[in-house]
């Protein structure tokens, strides 16, 4: 088996053996990108650059990593919400919101043909041919609650899901919409795996009612639409408490912070699968080679299923860093 | 008029506006803000004995993970309905003036719910806050705090690559020769204390309760 078989079983819920590592989230990083001449902000736009990115943390430093897009705002600008395009180390930003009444709100039938998503489609069939033997190739779909929040402002969805609810689900249904076509775009152009990001839905903003309530059913509609391809789901911060609903949710693994113990998360998560959780920042940023391979160990020795970064792997990591979680891995 | 008859009634509005805070109730605030208006209450009592102490039971109810960030924002929409109401009775020179914040979320970054909660905590807690919102320049801060004689600037970031914008806005206090009359404090999910140190900030705080210490402690120790 190679490396992306070895994964793809673990997502399937088979056992390879030995020590499996693989970033559902975004791992490509400013010095990579560089070096192989895709920089951003070019290469959130042009197809070629955006595989030549996706693919050059495993280039260059054998981490399994090939997830595109880089940034939550593929389906807002897709929805008309006006972007920023960042800059070399930061991705692009939302920078209005959507003004309508939520019961205004209808999908664009053409939203697949808007913003960037064809250049993404076109960056999963070039990869799905470069990366063929490689790397499962990944696709990162932002989740329900996290579209809304991006499209329509976080703190305008968060005191509504109070006020007017009926609404609130009514959009969460119609972003659910968006991740189901985008995914299955995506699956035509040959992905191997889908990840769900809803970091907005997490357990540091919402109560696990409130997870229970507005994003939970409507990641589960995502991921019962998919159920052909494996699937991560990820959701930063504190998630522990929302982890029995998370089970739920028919995602094939879960990916957290380590803000959460890798123990209590395997407990909690049942037949979920366990992904991650080296400090993004504190171990892969601010820590030295030998602080990534120890944190990372232990991941390993906690039960880990698929390590990962806890979070998306911050853009400005060294190389050297992301080699050691490629070589604790390789040490079993 | 009955004098303890009246006395009632004054705690009565107090225990409704604070309640009408932490019961997520603006329709109650509203009500209790008229009848401490009605019966000539000092609006900054009002204010400072009410509703800010509905927003200390919230903060409370926060911390304990008993509340989340919707329960939060609906308790600020029921603060700020009272706060309205009581505005224009305010006497400008009856507030006690814990200090002024100049916050905003830092340029590149428009992640702005930890920074609100922030400016939400300090407001409560008495002090005098202009919030500049988001994606905000080393100039702007500077300038706001020139011209609010501000005691402190408050900056946040939720990204790695955002975070770092913070030395930027230390650094052009210093070359502007502010640095030694402005206390600097830090926050957002990815900052730590190392890392306030590192950029050349006073203080950072992980949360928004902690915010509010900090700040008073950086006053206390500026006036000091």
């Amino acid at each position: 088996m190679n490396e992306k078989e070895r994964i793809l079983a673990t997502l399937r819920g088979q056992r390879p053996g030995g020590r499996v590592l693989w970033v559902p989230t975004v791992g490509v990083t400013v010095e990579a990108m560089k070096k192989v001449d895709a920089r951003w902000p070019e290469s959130h736009w042009d197809p070629k650059k955006l595989a030549r990115a996706a693919a050059s943390t495993y280039e260059l430093t054998g981490v399994p990593c090939c997830t595109i897009p880089f940034c939550l705002t593929l389906e807002g600008e897709a929805l008309g919400a006006p972007l920023d395009k960042g800059s070399e180390m930061t991705q692009p930003q939302i920078m209005e919101h959507l003004e309508m009444a939520f019961d205004e709100f209808e999908l664009p039938h053409d939203f697949l043909s808007r913003g960037r998503i064809p250049a993404v489609l076109e960056a999963v069939s070039l990869l799905a041919a470069s990366q063929r033997d490689i790397q499962p190739v990944n696709i990162k779909v932002t989740g329900p609650f996290t579209i809304a929040c991006a499209v329509f402002g976080a703190e305008r969805v968060l005191l509504a899901t109070m006020e007017e609810p009926d609404a609130v689900k009514r959009v969460m249904e119609l972003m659910a919409d968006v991740g189901i076509a985008i995914s299955r775009a995506a699956i035509g152009a040959g992905v191997d795996t889908i990840t769900i990001s809803d970091p907005v839905a997490s357990g540091d903003l919402l109560s696990p009612d409130q997870y229970a309530e507005f994003a939970r059913p409507y990641e589960a509609k995502v991921f019962a639409a998919i159920r052909d391809v494996p699937t991560a789901l990820h959701i930063c911060g504190y998630t522990k408490d929302n982890m029995p609903h998370i089970r739920t949710t028919g995602t094939a693994a879960f990916s957290f912070e380590e803000k959460v113990q890798v123990k209590d998360a395997k407990q909690l998560l049942g037949d979920v699968l366990a992904i991650g959780n080296v400090a993004p920042v504190r171990a892969l940023l601010n820590g030295s080679p030998a602080d990534v391979l120890r944190e990372s160990n232990q991941c390993f020795e906690d039960g880990i299923d698929l390590l990962s970064s806890g979070c998306a792997v911050p853009p400005l990591t060294t190389l050297e860093n992301l080699r050691a979680m490629a070589a604790s891995a390789k040490a079993h | 008029m009955n004098a303890p008859a009246m006395l009632n009634e004054r705690e009565v509005i107090l225990a409704g506006l604070a309640d009408s805070v932490w019961k997520l109730d603006p329709a109650m605030a509203t009500e209790f803000a008229q009848r401490a208006i009605a019966i000539g209450m000092d609006a900054y009592e009002a204010i400072n004995d009410g509703l800010a102490k509905g927003m200390m039971v919230v903060s409370g109810k926060f911390d304990r993970r008993e509340y989340f960030v919707p329960e939060l924002l609906r308790a600020a929409k029921a603060m700020n309905t009272g706060i309205d109401l009581l505005r224009p009775y305010l006497k400008v020179d009856a507030t006690t003036h814990k200090g002024t914040v100049v916050i905003a979320t830092v340029k590149g970054d428009i992640h702005q719910i930890g920074k609100n909660l922030v400016a939400l905590m300090l407001r409560t807690a008495g002090f005098t806050v202009h919030d500049l919102g988001v994606n905000c320049p080393a100039e702007k801060y500077l300038a706001k705090a020139r011209e609010e004689n501000a005691d402190i600037i408050g900056m946040s970031a939720l990204m790695t690559t955002t975070m770092l914008y913070m030395e930027t806005v230390t650094q052009t206090l210093q070359q502007e020769g502010m640095r030694d009359r402005i206390r600097v404090m830090v926050g957002g999910a990815p900052v730590s204390e190392m890392f306030a140190k590192k950029v050349g900030a006073d203080a950072y705080a992980s949360h928004a309760a902690m915010a509010v210490e900090v700040a008073k402690e950086l006053v206390a120790a500026r006036v000091a």
